[in-house]
């Protein structure tokens, strides 16, 4: 019999080995409808970053023949995106574009109007809006013009919809992993609690989000876990909350969940902390919830900077933070950005000698992206930032960093890092 | 930027340096001396391990497994490099927990390298070292797990050299050069200029470099790969009147002794004010850069 499902290609390109997590609720969602179920077949199809093949990946596409394709838009992945959407415009042209993700999100219309190839961008969260396209596309459900939360193209002209109000009951969106959209693997299963996150980071496109925090049921993230440690070839598994300990209530409902299905010694590894507020009982409920390593700042140490990027910083208590962490066996992986607005080389050099001075497990070093969408983005003119204006969105120089210091600096803490990582247990 | 406990395990040398200051009538230590050194240390995490030549040290081996027992976490070897020629040694070293190498090299070829090192067949022994720490350090098993610093000491006889030897650093992919102000009888300026260029030339490579024993005033424009300003400690040295009013005058050490000697003290002026003062300044408040007594 022949098969008249409706196939719908979901695409990103991710560290290698990983899933991506946006692609799993999104067809874990639109899966939940269930006409969509019924009429369609939705494959999630994810290339390494780093070898990522465009020609692979067409190829893989015209075996599939999909009627509609979705792409995972991030900072890393946009320039293969883009010469995979002109490529696959050629030879399906009839076949919709839908593009989403945060590196395209805030860019919505400049996006459409530089790449004809893209048919609709979607503005922010996507599980409703792809939803109401599929309806649209395989259903002739209602007009593009009311599908909020998008922008489009019609007849060359850009449509600009209004944006949506994301998902205020997260528990709609159901688990991927609890409906098998996803198979939890070691090392390689990310889990959520909330989205948002109560901060700004000028950097982090996080801060240009909603302010709101929701939540996943307790209940729900209860039935994730047990999955996950329920399976003793899964030794780590990952938290992608923007802040892991974001309040003593919350982390500890966490930890008591995490400690009760924790029957095969699983740890949670690299999860992302808010260091000035680790004390005693965090720490405590930190053990408790699995924690093996946690990923957090400075970025910088330079205080007159953090305050200009809207961080909230406190050396002591950022140092405190670190040593209780490592005196309880956690391991603490320190990040620093190269080009912040009110750093300059040796300031960046100060950053670095600061966070040697914490004997992190390891320092993570990366230049800044001036990435759409965040304060340091919207606010660029201010502090002086050129950038480029396509991704990466790598800093060129700001008002008190020079290129020329911003390149040796680079070297500098490269260098200085890699030394410093080469430490032996 | 790590501050290294430095351990020299003694004088016994595979070279003849024109400027070694290591005395021969030190004696060698014994492992039992030298474990005994790493014991009396508040923090081992990081250790220096020098000579004369370290690799020479019949005990090196022993030396860094026990350090690795009593809590030493990057061990660096101070070297001529010949000796890391010898693959299988090098590996064991490595496979040991030495991690950190800093290998002197002093030229792109044999005639400047050996004019300093005295050794006719050096050169080639000590490129030969760095190109298995290159092989190694791109090795799946190694990647990014070894860290190359090469010593350059800046002398007459290589100022020509400088801009060659770091084109032949950069193809062996170390991770940091130092340009080391080495001899008493170099033309200052001229040789700031070179060490300028070759630091130049090091940047273009994306590697890092610093200079070591130039004072700010001779390397304006390039007080970012000023070794002393990125470590900088409050000096208490006496200084000739030129320095006075230096914006750097407690940071630095004044011109090199043996400039003031020769009175050749023309070239350095004070220098009345810097961009970067003030942030050098803030590294002095830094403790992890120093190591403890
Ligand atoms: S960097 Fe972290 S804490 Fe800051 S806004 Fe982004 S997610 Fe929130
Ligand atoms: S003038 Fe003197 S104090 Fe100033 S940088 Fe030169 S040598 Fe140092």
């Amino acid at each position: 019999m022949p098969n008249h499902r409706r196939r719908i290609l979901l695409v990103s390109f991710n560290v290698a080995g990983h899933d991506s997590l946006a692609l799993g609720y999104i067809k874990a969602f639109a899966l939940n409808a269930p006409t969509v179920a019924r009429q369609t077949e939705i494959e999630i199809l994810g290339f390494s970053n780093e070898e990522g093949n465009v020609r692979q990946a067409l190829y893989y596409m015209t075996e599939f023949k999909p009627h509609l394709i979705g792409f995972s838009c991030y900072v890393w992945s946009m320039g293969t995106i883009l010469e995979l959407a002109r490529s696959v415009k050629q030879i399906m042209p009839r076949v919709p574009l839908i593009a989403g993700g945060p590196e395209v999100g805030p860019m919505a219309d400049e996006y459409l109007e530089e790449h004809p190839a893209l048919d609709v961008v979607v503005h922010d969260e996507g599980e409703t809006v792809f939803l109401d396209l599929i309806r649209y596309f395989f259903a002739g459900k209602g007009r593009l013009e009311d599908i909020a939360g998008i922008s489009f193209r019609r007849d060359q002209e850009v449509v600009r919809n209004t944006d949506r109000t994301p998902i205020k009951d997260l528990d709609k969106i159901p688990s991927p992993y609890l409906t098998g959209v996803l198979t939890p693997r070691d090392g390689v299963t990310y889990l959520q609690s909330f989205r948002g996150c109560p901060f700004r980071c000028g950097f982090c496109y996080e801060a240009g989000r909603h302010k709101m925090l929701r939540f996943f049921s307790y209940e729900r993230v209860k039935a994730e876990v047990a999955l996950v440690m329920g399976d003793p070839s899964i030794r780590s598994f990952h938290f992608v909350d923007s802040v892991f300990n974001l309040n003593p209530k919350h982390l500890g409902k966490l930890a008591s969940l995490l400690q009760k299905a924790n029957r095969y010694n699983t740890g949670l590894r690299t999860i992302e902390v808010f260091t000035e507020q680790v004390d005693e009982e965090t720490v405590r409920y930190l053990i408790q919830a699995g924690v093996q390593s946690v990923e957090t700042g400075p970025q910088t140490a330079i205080a007159e900077t953090q305050k200009r990027i809207g961080r909230y910083f406190d050396a002591e208590k950022f140092s405190r933070g670190v040593r209780l962490m490592q005196e309880a066996g956690i391991d603490v992986w320190c990040d620093l950005i190269i080009g912040l607005p009110g750093d300059n080389f040796f300031r960046c050099v100060f950053s670095v000698a600061y966070t040697m001075g914490l004997g992190p497990a390891r320092i993570v070093i990366s230049i800044l992206h001036v990435l759409p969408g965040t304060p340091l983005f919207e606010k660029a003119e201010r502090f002086g930032m050129a950038f480029d204006p396509a991704p990466p969105h790598y800093v060129i120089a700001n008002d008190s960093f020079p290129f020329d210091q911003i390149y040796n600096a680079v070297l500098f803490s490269s260098s200085a890092a890699k030394e410093y990582n080469v430490a032996l247990p | 930027m790590i501050a290294y406990q430095k351990l020299c395990l003694g004088p016994e040398g595979n070279n003849d340096c024109a400027m070694c200051s290591v005395k021969n009538e030190q004696k060698t230590c014994t492992l039992t001396e030298l474990i005994h050194q790493v014991n009396a240390l508040a923090d081992p995490e990081n250790l220096e391990l020098c000579g004369g030549e370290s690799t020479l040290h019949k005990d090196l081996l022993s030396l860094i497994s026990s350090a690795r027992g009593r809590g030493a976490k990057r061990i660096k070897l101070v070297t001529m490099g010949r000796r890391l020629a010898d693959w299988d040694l090098l590996t064991e070293l490595i496979d040991e927990g030495c991690r950190l190498f800093e290998v002197r090299i002093h030229g792109s070829r044999p005639e400047t390298h050996e004019a300093i090192t005295g050794d006719h067949g050096s050169f080639d022994q000590t490129v030969q070292g760095l190109q298995n720490l290159s092989t190694l350090s791109n090795s799946a098993e190694y990647e990014g797990a070894i860290y190359v610093a090469a010593r350059v000491g800046v002398t007459r006889a290589n100022l020509e050299d400088l801009v060659p030897t770091i084109a032949l650093l950069a193809s062996l992919g170390v991770d940091r050069i130092i340009l080391a102000r080495t001899a008493s009888d170099l033309p200052t300026t001229k040789a700031a200029r070179a060490v300028e260029n070759a630091m130049r030339v090091a940047a273009l490579n994306r590697i890092w470099s610093v200079c070591e024993g130039f004072p700010p005033c001779l390397m304006k424009g390039s007080e970012m790969h000023v070794a002393e300003l990125l470590r900088p400690v409050l000096s208490e040295t006496q200084k000739p009147k030129g320095c006075r009013g230096c914006t750097y005058i407690d940071l630095c050490n004044g011109p090199p002794e043996d400039v003031i000697a020769q009175g050749g003290l023309r070239e350095f002026r004070a220098v009345s004010s810097s961009p970067y003062v003030e942030d050098v300044r803030r590294l002095l408040t830094m403790r992890s850069l120093h190591a403890e007594p």
